[in-house]
């Protein structure tokens, strides 16, 4: 009968924890002329048929600032693109939060956020786990004394029926 | 080449299947990209099908036909399977080429105009289909357009008509979409059927459309142009894995272009590898009626040729 078992609840409850979260940053399509991207293929000879490429790596640089991003997770050099920007905006982000300004963290809102989060629940975890074996150090240092208890009388039994 | 010891034995320390993946790949870094792209797609899948893939992968076996798709244009997935050429990256680059900036505005008026006749662009050894696919994708509703891909290899057909129901690209024809179609004839010696074909029938009613003349919009074509003496110098995974006539040609399919098709076109655009190539369609076209460009690749390497006549200048001309 496992197969009865339901799972319906437990991402319901996922989903609503992350709504709270700021947003993820955003590509702005108004960046575009800052950048300089590059598509580094490389490898020997002509290139073309000749060869076949698994890997398409994508390199953009935001002038303005020096920051170069590379990015090759994917197989689809869309989705690289997409990707470094991605990363590309989430650094421009932190770039704008450093040295004081913004949240002064040297990272997004949404990645503070996320940390802090991972913090607390270490920290609750911690605390949890704490809680745990206090509780569990007391209750056998309580059987231990009830032991001890019990095995001085019965000691005190034995002998005092000797004596 | 050989591949460095310490660096196998790096690669095994990192993970045990990656030095199958090193003499493909080089780098450790490319290696475990590939092995992870590998693990993905055998996830659901028993752990000893995942390590036989890495087994084929050393033995020089393209990762596409492990795979089975190489993705391609904005949102397709093409399959790939033997004795049909994988897409390249050029190839892709040339389409999102092709769909945003040659033929942009020319298609825009005919979306525009529709009058009712019939424009015609050919896919000429189109493969895997990938190229037409992706006009397609970008363009799916047009209605006086018509997209014919044509082959001399039936596994190419077969493969590229997969593709199309593979990608959600089917003609219906309750709706007036672009239409998409593969042919397979000889490229090289076209017969007169094969004008007849594409030039008179309505795909749609059966009827007849008119077409003027030149009666072709455009010809895009990835014919095979590596020069037979590189055979030697090929990499397995090429030379031992696809198909040699989807590789291996010289002049033929341009000398083709210049003689059978270019007096029925509107424009062109055809890949290749060789300056040689791009003089000959440069030295053997009417410099009156054709603008001829050169084009370069991502990586700054000569890759194309494309034309247009000098008579459409408005619509071909207005990105440079």
């Amino acid at each position: 009968m496992i197969h009865c078992k339901r799972f319906i609840h437990t991402q319901i409850t996922l989903h609503a924890k992350r709504v709270n979260l700021p947003p993820r940053v955003r590509w702005d399509p108004k960046l575009e002329t800052e950048i300089e991207e590059k598509f580094l293929y490389g490898g020997p000879g002509n290139g073309g048929q000749a060869l076949n490429r698994t890997a398409s790596r994508v390199q953009i640089k935001h002038i303005p600032t020096g920051i170069v991003v590379t990015n090759q997770f994917s197989r689809s050099q869309k989705d690289n693109r997409k990707k470094a920007r991605e990363i590309l905006a989430e650094k421009l982000e932190a770039l704008k939060n450093s040295n004081g300004q913004g949240n002064g963290m040297g990272m997004s809102d949404r990645k503070l956020a996320l940390l802090q989060k991972k913090k607390e629940k270490k920290e609750n975890r911690e605390r949890n786990a704490a809680k745990k074996y206090k509780k569990l150090d007391s209750e056998r240092e309580i059987k231990k004394a009830e032991q001890a208890a019990k095995e001085n009388e019965l000691l005190m039994n034995i002998y005092g029926k000797k004596t | 080449m050989r591949i460095n010891r310490q660096l196998i034995k790096k690669a095994k320390n990192i993970n045990p299947l990656l030095p199958y993946l090193l003499p493909q790949c080089r780098t450790i870094e490319n290696a475990s990209t590939e092995l992870r792209w590998i693990n993905e797609h055998f996830s659901s899948k028993p752990k000893s099908e995942f390590i036989e893939a890495c087994k084929r992968r050393y033995k020089g076996m393209p990762l596409q036909y492990i795979l089975g798709t190489q993705p391609f244009g904005k949102n397709l997935n093409i399959l790939c399977k033997k004795n049909v050429l994988i897409p390249r990256w050029e190839t892709d680059e040339i389409t999102s080429f092709l769909n945003d900036v040659l033929l942009k505005k020319r298609l825009q008026t005919i979306r525009e105009n529709q009058e009712n006749s019939k424009k015609i662009i050919l896919d000429l050894c189109t493969g895997s289909g990938c190229i037409s696919a992706s006009i397609k994708e970008s363009y799916p509703d047009i209605k006086d357009l018509f997209i014919y891909g044509i082959d001399v290899s039936k596994a190419c057909i077969d493969l590229a008509m997969e593709n199309q129901v593979f990608n959600n690209l089917e003609n219906n024809k309750g709706n007036y979409d672009t239409w998409l179609g593969y042919l397979l004839h000889d490229v090289l010696n076209p017969k007169k059927e094969l004008f007849k074909r594409v030039k008179k029938m309505d795909e749609w009613t059966g009827g007849e459309f008119e077409t003027s003349s030149p009666f072709i919009e455009c010809i895009i074509s990835n014919p095979p142009y590596i020069p037979h003496k590189q055979l030697s110098e090929l990499n397995v995974s090429v030379k031992n894995y696809e198909p040699h006539k989807a590789l291996f040609g010289e002049l033929e399919f341009y000398k083709n272009f210049v003689d059978v098709w270019s007096p029925h076109c509107n424009s062109f655009f055809y890949e290749l590898g060789d300056i040689t190539q791009l003089d000959f369609i440069r030295n053997n076209l009417d410099e009156d009626t054709w603008t001829v460009h050169k084009w370069m690749d991502g990586n700054d390497k000569l890759r194309g040729v494309y034309g247009y006549r000098k008579s459409l200048k408005n619509d071909y001309e207005h990105y440079i």
